[in-house]
């Protein structure tokens, strides 16, 4: 590293602030563009992002920003990393989203995509505790203005 | 817990999903059916041969949903398989008319036989992605109304079927194009590209004349048989990344003698700097050197990484002049070496060597740029230090050893 080095510190919405340095920080199009734009004071508030989700993210951005990490080491990694609590999956979803990061997003969003795909309806509402809003009538109503694709 | 998901997170993971899945996931709940019903992309494909009747209706009766509502469309992409019914090409019209006024940024379509209305399409001001697979663009003269405020930035043609004028018509049409590739057309005898706003072109024709005139072009990535002519703007070069496979094969293209490293050296010279060049190579005429050196016009190109593919030579090189010629109007700075046959590498090998040991002496061409050093690595990076045969065994084994040359 070299000696200058910048460090910002990040606020989560529980209060907890991680000092992280800018170089990776940066992968955040949300944090990126705030250091661009020069609006950085001392901590960058991230109203949206718990300190648990904020964890993950800065795990995942530190081993993808190390240096000599070959190939396979990045898709083993990342394989570990998607396998969590759908509700860990859709905060990180979340967060993703509000700093604006593609590559955590596009990846969780397919891992939700990789679970969906070969499950029935319910089977999906129970893994991801989904409620359904519909009344009987609706839902019959929806299942038989697209019956084949329920065959 | 899903539910908490904004309508377009949703969407996106509806848009990984077949179309069939997608709207098994709209029965989950009120919010997934809101974002099924109003997904800005939209993907099919319709296998013919499994009779299309079927599975048109379900498009068709999708597509009516989009019109009545006035639902935005963003993408729409359409591969059709083995259609060749005038009634399922009536649809497709439908289709893409309603796409394209629901304001469609990108459009994809990807079947054989269909006859593109392009100007419906080039009328379209929304659009700024157009790919085309396996399509046929009839000729149309300029004339009949080619408009020229479309706000296309990508036009990506493979395996189309149309003819020189509608080529440019094409890119005239299309003043604030970017990236253009053309992959395997047919139609076409001779190949010229021209605009002023291309910055990435990507082209795989097998071609004897092709013409690029783009001179604010930053990426460019060749396959062909022949060498490219480039017109770029010289001064000002952005030229940054380039990347030019060249198939010399017999009767496909002219053959390799001192007027063809002429004609390399070139077009290597245009852009400043040449990031990788892969040369597959079958035989090799007698090469003049003097002739080479008479020839000074341009600066010297520079190649960055320089694939030599002997697999399909079926004669050992003349050495040394091939070596010298392929220098001369290379210089390249790694140069990585494909072949079976070690005798041919252990020659090309001894003639690198030589090369680099008479640039100290006497003997030379009096060149301004002399090889100063030649080092072998192997895949690993390490320095190799080994003789000429063994390094040959090696790399006909596929171990991939490389050369770094310091000019």
């Amino acid at each position: 590293m070299s000696s200058s080095t910048k460090f910002l510190t990040l606020k989560t919405c529980d209060d907890k602030k991680f000092v992280l340095d800018e170089a990776i920080a940066v992968r955040s199009q949300t944090i990126k563009n705030m250091v661009e734009d020069d609006c950085v004071s001392n901590v960058i508030p991230l109203p949206n992002v718990n300190s648990k989700t904020m964890t993950k993210v800065i795990e995942y951005w530190k081993k993808h920003s190390e240096e000599g990490v070959s190939k396979d080491v990045l898709m083993d990694f990342d394989k570990a990393f998607v396998k969590v609590h759908h509700s860990i999956l859709h905060a990180l979803i979340l967060a993703a989203n509000f700093l604006n990061d593609k590559e955590i997003l596009d990846m969780m969003c397919q891992e939700v995509a990789d679970r969906i795909k070969g499950k029935t309806p319910e089977e999906i509402r129970k893994e991801f505790d989904i409620k359904n809003d519909f009344t009987p009538e609706e839902e019959e109503e929806i299942r038989k203005e697209n019956a084949w694709a329920f065959e | 817990m899903a539910d908490l998901l904004p309508e377009c997170l949703i969407q996106k993971i509806l848009g990984l999903l077949s179309h069939k899945e997608a709207i098994k996931m709209s029965i989950l709940s009120k919010t997934w059916l809101q974002a099924w019903l109003t997904l800005p992309k939209l993907v099919f494909t319709v296998l013919c041969w499994e009779g299309w009747e079927g599975t048109t209706k379900i498009v068709d009766t999708i597509m009516e949903r989009y019109e009545k509502g006035k639902i935005p469309i963003q993408k729409f992409e359409l591969s059709l398989f083995f259609a060749d019914s005038p009634e399922l090409f009536h649809l497709v019209d439908k289709w893409l008319l309603i796409a394209l006024q629901n304001g469609v940024k990108e459009l994809v379509l990807h079947f054989t036989s269909y006859r593109v209305p392009i100007l419906t399409i080039l009328a379209a001001k929304s659009l700024s992605e157009l790919v085309l697979h396996e399509c046929i663009l009839m000729p149309v003269s300029l004339s009949s109304g080619v408009v020229n405020y479309n706000s296309l930035r990508k036009i990506s043609l493979s395996n189309v079927t149309l003819d020189e004028n509608m080529l440019q018509t094409l890119l005239n049409s299309c003043p604030l194009i970017v990236s253009f590739i053309l992959e395997n057309c047919s139609g076409m005898k001779v190949l010229k590209i021209k605009s002023d706003s291309l910055k990435v072109l990507k082209i795989i024709q097998y071609y004897k004349i092709c013409d690029i005139d783009a001179p604010n072009l930053v990426s460019l990535d060749y396959t062909g048989s022949e060498i490219p002519e480039l017109n770029i703007a010289r001064e000002s070069s952005q030229l940054k990344n380039s990347k030019i496979i060249l198939h010399c094969l017999p009767s496909f293209s002219s053959l390799i003698n001192t007027a063809w490293f002429c004609k390399l050296r070139k077009f290597l010279s245009n852009p400043s700097s040449c990031s990788e060049v892969s040369l597959c190579l079958f035989e090799c005429d007698e090469i003049n050197m003097t002739d080479l050196q008479m020839d000074h016009i341009g600066s010297t190109g520079w190649v960055d990484v320089l694939n030599l593919n002997m697999l399909l030579m079926n004669q050992i090189i003349e050495c040394p002049t091939f070596v010298d010629a392929l220098l001369w109007s290379c210089h390249p700075r790694r140069l990585n070496l494909i072949s079976f046959d070690i005798e041919t590498v252990t020659r090309l090998i001894d003639c690198l060597m030589y090369m680099k040991h008479s640039s100290h002496s006497t003997y030379s061409y009096g060149w301004n740029n002399q090889l100063k050093e030649i080092k072998a690595f192997d895949g690993k990076n390490q320095l190799l230090q080994l003789g000429s045969e063994e390094l040959a065994k090696r790399i006909t084994e596929g171990e991939q050893p490389y050369f770094i040359l310091d000019w």
